[in-house]
């Protein structure tokens, strides 16, 4: 996965180029039926594995049940031919139009599954297939011949099924590709690595999951189409809906590299061969011993090369930036003196922030209505669980453009609040309106796209993402062009002095950066309102200072910020209101000198007994 | 007894804890107060073991555990009941004590604590036949205690008991910890975010903040000392 | 009228047998939140060796050779637990990973099978096999009935095992919080390990039960792999309990379905209620409400 920019073009070359050779290959070969019948397999199974690795690698949601797609389009297409006379170059995509339809019908219960249930779920419909098939008596169809044809897609000479193939395996590959730098591909990424935080930054996962799906299976069904007419002399319900369909696709997309591009294609290359050889010398002596190679594949690849083949290399070519504290920090200089980092990312936003103030003084009407309107209302809202009143009836307002500071005790209520507010959480009693919008019971990818931006109290980054693809994620929230929403990037990660590490995948990264980007994708997500959760946790207190600058530095930018944090110290220097919760409940709203010296508040902290002895009071 | 000695931990990318030194003496009640996220739960981790530390090395009556693996620290009998009330669920409050009682040392006496646990708190001897989740918030957490005490400790670490707990329930909670500590003499190390508690109950204590200790004494040293109270909400 | 009896009697055997099965299978994934598809593999394996073979050489009795299969295949279990397994737990990705290790482990015992003893089915003939006793026009099998009660001892044993010994508390306590285990001393390597070897002891066991009445071939399992899953769904995720009911529900469904569909159909049905049940009642009858969304 890359940015858009020179590496598309390789790859696009590449394909282009496998394919002319694969042809090149075929046609010198000459009309041997043994050699072309294994390039045949090779591209079909590296089709319908690429197919599937769109579902199951880029997506992450294992399909077990995949052959139900392949053999929906190879007996949808035979028996229209068998029953109709319905040309199979008609026929395949009747095949595949029904193929997606029952992806429809499969994800939509199934993907909102957990892992191992929805890959279970999904196993399911092809053995239904099986007995359903058999019992209407098409457990053998002997596919007619009518002769040789174009319009009945049957060839003698198994060079054209090649060429078929490879012109499906072409257009898979370019497909994948594009999806790949696209909006699609970037939430795909992020869905897999991690649904809640991309569901934060506005991705519609269930829509996702379901495009890739549908698209794996209209891949599965044409290849299917071409698997049967070319190689097949009798379909069976057994050699498009078996087992052992998903266990070679599956081999093969393992061993290649889930979620790469190349990887199905270079396994398929290696395993098909070696399974035909084998079978072919031991077959009579040692049935299965196929079966066999592709089982110790299976465990060996698990076990040791868990992102196959392919997908080791790349990880070995691309970037890792060493967690080196002093190459991102110079020195330990003070926040707001000039050797400091951060002052040059205060000073990237302030820049920004004196810009569009003066848009916004551009239009006064704007001005005048927000400045005085509460951007946020939380409403009496109450949230519990179970008996545990979370949150008890609270009511606060957030006034547009400033900066508020949410403290209290562990247990207060505070993380909670926030995943009300952001809509991963819906509220038992109240109601939330975010710029006048009723958001009670909004998800979070919608909420998203209203304006509402977050980061969570333990990062959550995309971890095998780069910084820039990171914030690329929040940057679609708003666009679906990927070129704008890498400019966005760029700038955001400017901004925050993340340039030097923008192309480093965010495993390497240390503290300080990986908030960085937890929050640059928070700001490429266009916020009005932006929450942060415990900001400070987990770094030093001269680190604590400088974050403290850049959050006021977005808030001078006009974003209206909440802020959780327990390093009261740090907050008080920075908000402009603050808020005190207990045990779910509002104890005190005011200025942060106010708060602090509040005693509900200091007997949150440290007990009533303390506050009526020594807290004057 | 247990001396720990310029640990540091770090994990997810963050330093949790900056050469952090305590020490607690036999039969000593040690009180590790502070804001959250200070790292007080990861100190009581490093010292159960169930954290690693990336350096500085921690010493139980002067031998050095400073690698060795959790289960095999129980063994010895340093006891952590973890914060949030984890009890076992889906078993009874008796199979939760009597998993309490797993370690070897533990297993012969296991009626005899059974017996002084339910005098401390009754109500888990009416409830001993019900399932772990059906327990009140309170009562898990006696459930928690309880279940430490049954792996007779010779160090019980404490990591929040009043989490999430009413103040009245926090009272009779901490009330109980302090007469247990007083008649079974065994170490405690209770690390609290309510300090006035456990400020209270203590001999010594400590305050964490930001991974790092900035403050120790003896209780009378930070009782109603402003300090505590900056370390918390800070001044402006 | 009879027939219906005949069915239902056939499917409380038939079920108790998948209950045993199912039993292994819902404790691995109770103790460590895994799916072994090489679940029934283990069950034909043991059909083959020790109880086809020991018999062909030995003359031991199936029901022996089951008792011999508790600890071989104990070992054999806490081995792969150790060796493979335990390797690929600690990833993110565990779910989905235990799930393609368990396959392509299946795929491997299988087709070892395969090569190694032939796909000819196979039929165990003992005295008990074909006799039957009659209650009107009703026939209970000898084997199912001799099956089904090697069947509730196993179950019965294991319950006990897990319920009233200390380490048998130590795996029940492991899948309601392993993290919470090691506070208590609990050494989770080690429960993992035994909690995976019973599993397949237990099954092991079951398929030697099975091969007493029934032909099979290395591609049983595959078979039969997905209705355990469907009744450790069904019975709910972990429970011992659930595992028996949801057999026995499942073992009726398959065979009282006959009475309205055709034979060929009658695993449709038994995939619908699984269908029905995750999505409606993803947690199963017994099972605690894990999130299965």
């Amino acid at each position: 996965m890359s940015a858009p920019g020179k590496r598309s073009r390789v790859d696009y070359i590449a394909i282009l180029a496998v394919c002319f050779l694969t042809l090149v290959l075929s046609w010198l070969v000459g009309p041997d039926r043994y050699v072309q019948r294994l390039i045949l397999l090779v591209v079909l199974w590296a089709s319908m594995s690429s197919g599937f690795n769109l579902i199951s690698g880029y997506g992450g949601q294992v399909v077990f049940g995949y052959m139900v797609f392949v053999g929906t389009g190879s007996y949808t297409t035979v028996l229209l031919f068998k029953a109709f006379k319905l040309s199979p170059w008609i026929g395949m995509w009747v095949g595949a139009v029904l193929a997606i339809l029952i992806a429809f019908i499969i994800g939509l219960p199934t993907l909102r599954l957990r892992g191992h249930y929805f890959a279970v779920a999904t196993i399911a419909f092809p053995l239904m297939a099986f007995p359903v098939l058999n019992h209407l008596g098409f457990e053998e169809v002997t596919i007619p011949f009518t002769g040789e044809g174009l319009s009945s897609f049957q060839f003698r000479d198994l060079r054209y099924y090649v060429l078929i193939a490879v012109v499906l395996l072409g257009i898979v590959l370019v497909l994948i590709k594009k999806i790949e730098g696209a909006r699609l591909g970037f939430a795909l990424n992020a869905l897999k690595q991690n649904e809640t935080a991309a569901e934060g930054m506005g991705i519609d996962t269930f829509r996702a999951k379901m495009i890739a799906f549908m698209v794996s299976a209209a891949i599965g069904a044409i290849g299917g189409v071409i698997y049967a007419f070319s190689l097949l002399y009798v379909l069976t319900t057994h050699a498009v809906f078996g087992l052992f369909i998903i266990v070679r696709i599956l081999s093969i997309t393992i061993v290649g590299g889930f979620g790469t591009l190349w990887g199905p294609v270079i396994a398929a290359a290696i395993l098909v061969p070696v399974g035909e050889f084998l079978t072919a010398q031991f077959g009579a002596r040692a049935p299965g011993i196929q079966d066999v190679v592709y089982g110790i594949a299976l465990v060996l690849c698990m076990l040791y090369l868990p992102d196959g083949i392919w997908g080791r290399m790349l990880k070995a070519l691309h970037k890792h930036g060493p967690a080196d504290e002093n190459q991102s920090i110079p020195a330990p200089a003070l926040a707001g003196t000039p050797g400091d980092p951060a002052s040059a990312v205060v000073a990237a936003l302030r820049a920004e922030a004196t810009a569009s103030l003066s848009l916004r003084h551009a239009s006064p009407e704007v001005v005048n209505n927000k400045e005085n309107d509460p951007l946020l209302r939380i409403k009496n809202v109450s949230k519990y669980f179970g008996g545990v009143k979370a949150i008890d009836g609270l009511s606060v307002n957030v006034p547009f453009g400033k900066l508020v500071g949410i403290i209290g005790p562990n247990g207060a209520g505070k993380t909670t609040l926030f995943n009300v507010i952001n809509g991963y959480m819906e509220p038992e009693k109240g109601k939330l309106l975010f710029d006048d919008v009723d958001t009670t019971s909004m998800k979070p990818n919608r909420l998203c796209k209203l304006g509402v931006g977050r980061t969570f109290q333990v990062p959550q980054i995309f971890r095998h993402m780069s910084v820039v693809e990171n914030i690329m994620v929040g940057a679609f929230a708003k666009t679906r062009d990927a070129d704008e929403a890498f400019a966005i990037a760029e700038n955001v990660a400017r901004q925050m002095g993340l340039s030097k590490r923008s192309t480093h995948l965010a495993a390497g990264l240390t503290m300080w950066e990986i908030k960085m980007v937890e929050i640059s994708r928070a700001l490429a997500t266009k916020p009005q309102l932006l929450l942060l959760d415990e900001p400070m946790s987990g770094l030093n207190l001269e680190e604590t200072d400088r974050i403290g600058a850049i959050i006021r530095a977005i808030a001078d930018r006009g974003i209206t910020i909440i802020v959780i944090e327990h390093v009261v110290q740090s907050l008080v220097k920075i908000a402009d209101v603050m808020v005190a919760l207990d045990h779910g409940q509002k104890v005190a709203e005011g200025t942060p000198q106010e708060v602090i010296e509040h005693p509900e508040v200091i007997e949150a902290y440290l007990g009533a007994k303390w506050r009526k002895r020594y807290a004057g009071r | 007894m247990l001396v720990v000695e310029d640990v540091v931990v770090e994990y997810g990318g963050m330093t949790a804890l900056r050469k952090v030194s305590i020490k607690l003496a036999e039969g000593e009640f040690v009180s590790i107060v502070g804001p959250n996220g200070a790292g007080k739960s990861t100190i009581l981790k490093a010292i159960s073991g169930t954290v690693r530390c990336k350096s500085g090395h921690i010493y139980y009556r002067n031998n050095e555990i400073t690698g060795m693996p959790a289960h095999k620290r129980t063994e010895l009998g340093i006891i952590h009941v973890p914060e949030g009330r984890r009890i076992f669920p889906s078993l009874t409050v008796m199979e939760n004590l009597e998993i309490g009682a797993y370690r070897p040392e533990a297993r012969g006496s296991a009626a005899k604590t059974l017996e002084m646990v339910f005098e401390y708190f009754p109500i888990l001897k009416e409830r001993r036949e019900q399932r772990g989740s059906n327990l009140s918030g309170g009562e898990q957490q006696m459930l928690a205690i309880s279940r430490g005490l049954m792996s007779m400790p010779h160090v019980l670490i404490l990591d929040e008991p009043s989490l999430g707990l009413s103040p009245r329930l926090t009272e009779v909670i901490f009330e109980a910890v302090r007469k247990l500590q007083e008649n079974l003499k065994f170490s405690i190390l209770l690390v609290e975010q309510r300090a006035l508690e456990a400020l209270e109950l203590c001999n010594r204590g400590y305050i964490l903040e930001s991974g790092r200790i900035t403050t120790s004494g003896d209780r009378e040293q930070l009782m109603g000392n402003s300090v505590v109270q900056r370390a918390y909400l800070g001044a402006i | 009228m009879e027939n219906a009896i005949q069915l239902l009697v056939q499917g409380l055997l038939v079920g108790m047998s998948y209950a045993v099965l199912a039993a292994g299978l819902t404790l691995i994934f109770g103790v460590m939140k895994i799916i072994n598809f090489a679940h029934a593999s283990f069950a034909v394996l043991a059909m083959y060796f020790p109880t086809f073979w020991f018999l062909q050489w030995w003359g031991i009795d199936p029901f022996l050779s089951a008792a011999i299969s508790l600890p071989l295949f104990f070992v054999f279990g806490f081995l792969i637990e150790r060796l493979l397994i335990s390797k690929i737990l600690g990833r993110d990705t565990s779910e989905t990973s235990t799930l393609i290790i368990t396959m392509g482990l299946s795929l491997l015992i299988e087709n070892l099978i395969l090569i190694g003893w032939t796909g000819a089915p196979r039929i165990i003939n003992q005295s008990y096999t074909l006799e039957t006793w009659e209650f009107g026009e009703v026939l209970i099998n000898h084997a199912q009935v001799y099956s089904m009660i090697g069947s509730v001892v196993l179950i019965a044993a294991l319950y006990l095992f897990l319920n009233k010994t200390m380490f048998g508390k130590g795996i029940k306590a492991a899948s309601d919080d392993p993290e919470g285990c090691a506070y208590m001393g609990v050494n989770l390597r080690l429960v993992y390990g035994v909690a995976f070897g019973l599993g397949i002891a237990v099954t092991a066991a079951g398929g030697c039960f099975m091969a007493t009445y029934r032909p099979f071939d290395p591609f049983y399992g595959n078979g039969i792999v997905v209705i355990l899953f469907v009744i450790v769904v069904l019975g709910g995720l972990g429970s011992i309990t659930g595992a028996v009911v949801g057999g026995l529900i499942i073992g009726v469904i398959q065979q009282m379905s006959t009475l309205v569909i055709a034979v060929s159909l009658q695993n449709v049905a038994v995939f619908a209620i699984f269908l029905l049940c995750l999505f409606f009642r993803p947690q199963g009858i017994f099972g605690k409400k894990e999130r299965a969304i």
